[in-house]
């Protein structure tokens, strides 16, 4: 039960902490580029599109996996 | 072409798919090579807005693919849509990290270095890109001719290859009738490096890149009759167009003239399908010179030489040292090309599709898999528009790939890593040529 928490609300943690602690302003243009680009990719996956499955849970779903996609990158250039 | 039959005997496609195997195997010991000097030089990094842009495109045209045709077709075009206005609304920068992306601002510099290269209003024209140079020489004189001109007219060629690059799409699209297949090959297509070239890149090699060719080809290959014929005509003129465009056509010019012997029927109607890719690409690709002498008095002339790499010595070309094949900077710098220009895509497809669906896109895939193994570009790593371009293959693995929903995410999966490829190369200015100055 931890552990599933953990999964799912890691990424929305690690990230707000991360900005919380003012890490945009010191980070250099790299992690910046590479949270703009998940961001805009994770965007386009949650827009509803047809033929998606657009249900709450899979949008979730997608931004869980983006989100750790970010936060691997971040931890790889910084 | 039934599945699973081939036009050629079953030896002779063993044959065939195990020699390209071989030739796969120097190119995977390539990536291996680049891998492990990436993992002692390079720093990541991150794929800029431009990549974000079309993968993020892509992936909402493969996800729309579960719809009825009459939907695939509209989310297809409107995507289509957008990004002919992104190439125009979100240029590439035209330096990274200190290095310029491109030689074109450095011809772009002053009227003397551009008519150098461009010599339209002296009656000269480069064969090796002869169409582009003459529509260079044109948007140039359109614009006024001026110290701006040069580079508005490479930012125009840029975009109007970029809307021909989507309406040949739009054209696969429209002839293959919006089938989930070709909606997923035209995902793909979008997500590929190469589309990066359409976002204002200052050079011409982009010219020789068509997607078009393979979604027809496909297409003469499973119908019969005049649509055969008309689909391989097609197909002809565009890789003809593409390759009057820039020279670096001519590996997909070679790859569909194999590609077309795969048609259904009898050697002699292979034959004839074959020759006739041929013969329209020819006219296409050459027919214009005759209109520039007769017509335009224009003078064609060769220019340009192209570097092959040594296999087994150093060698200097063009003041810049060559490293040989057989050494680990020399292998590596090769995978890394390799890798840029899609054959991991090809490898993906080689491994996951077999029989005769497969063949048709080896033998696209052959010229420019040989080609890569000895081709050593001079201004590597900063000439995109060939190094991209340099293995039209990468449109039939992606043709392959596009056959289910699985392969196809695995394709993106793929992309969005040579995205990353790509930036981090240019970043890290990997490869970047050692210069050999006068008297050394």
């Amino acid at each position: 039960m931890l552990l599933g928490a953990l999964v799912s609300g890691g990424p929305v943690l690690v990230l707000a902490t991360w900005f919380a602690a003012g890490q945009w302003r010191y980070a250099g243009p790299e992690p910046r580029a590479w949270l703009m680009f998940i961001g805009v990719v994770a965007l386009a996956s949650i827009i509803p599109v047809p033929g998606r499955v657009s249900t709450w849970r899979a949008r979730r779903s997608r931004l869980l996996w983006w989100g750790w996609a970010a936060v691997a990158g971040l931890v790889v250039m910084t | 072409m039934s599945p699973g039959r081939s036009p050629l005997g079953r030896h002779a496609v063993w044959l065939l798919t195990f020699a390209t195997g071989l030739v796969l195997i120097l190119h995977v010991a390539g990536w291996l090579a680049a891998a492990v000097i990436f993992w002692r030089k390079a720093t990541i990094h991150a794929p800029r807005l431009q990549s974000a842009i079309v993968i993020a495109l892509s992936m909402i045209i493969l996800d729309s693919c579960n719809s009825d045709r009459h939907t695939r077709r509209r989310v297809a075009i409107a995507v289509l849509v957008f990004i002919a206005i992104a190439f125009v609304v979100v240029p590439l920068p035209k330096a990274f990290e200190d290095h310029g992306l491109s030689g074109g601002p450095s011809t772009a510099a002053s009227r003397q270095q551009f008519e150098a290269r461009f010599s339209l209003a002296q009656g000269v024209v480069h064969f090796h890109s002869h169409l582009g140079d003459v529509l260079m020489g044109w948007l140039d004189k359109a614009f006024g001719r001026s110290a701006e001109s040069p580079g508005r007219a490479y930012d125009t060629m840029s975009r109007l290859a970029g809307l021909l690059f989507l309406v040949e799409l739009v054209v696969a699209g429209a002839w293959h009738r919006w089938s989930r297949e070709v909606c997923r090959y035209i995902a793909l297509v979008l997500a590929t490096p190469v589309c990066l070239l359409y976002f204002g890149y200052w050079e011409l090699g982009y010219l020789s890149v068509t997607a078009g060719v393979v979604p027809l080809l496909a297409l003469a290959r499973n119908r019969g009759g005049v649509h055969e014929q008309a689909a391989t005509l097609m197909a002809g003129f565009e890789q003809g167009l593409h390759t009057a465009g820039h020279g670096f056509g001519l590996t997909g010019l070679a790859g569909g003239a194999l590609a077309a012997l795969c048609t259904r029927g009898t050697a002699l109607r292979r034959l004839i399908a074959s020759l006739t890719f041929t013969s329209s690409g020819v006219a296409l690709y050459l027919g214009w010179i005759f209109i520039y002498m007769t017509v335009a008095g224009l003078q064609v002339v060769w220019s340009r030489q192209l570097g092959y790499r040594p296999l087994f010595e150093p060698l200097v070309f063009d003041r810049r040292i060559a490293n040989p094949l057989f050494s680990l900077e020399g292998l590596g710098e090769f995978g890394l090309f390799s890798a840029l220009s899609g054959v991991p895509l090809f490898a993906l497809a080689m491994a996951t599709t077999s029989g005769a669906r497969l063949l048709p896109a080896i033998l696209y895939s052959v010229p420019g898999l040989l080609f890569l193994i000895r081709w050593w570009p001079v201004s590597a790593p900063y000439n995109l528009d060939l190094l991209l371009a340099v293995f039209p293959g990468q449109f039939a693995a992606l043709w392959v790939l596009s056959s289910s929903r699985i392969k196809s995410r695995a394709g993106l999966v793929i992309i969005v890593g040579l995205h990353v490829l790509l930036w981090t190369t240019l970043g890290s200015a990997m490869f970047d040529r050692v210069w050999i100055e006068a008297g050394q």
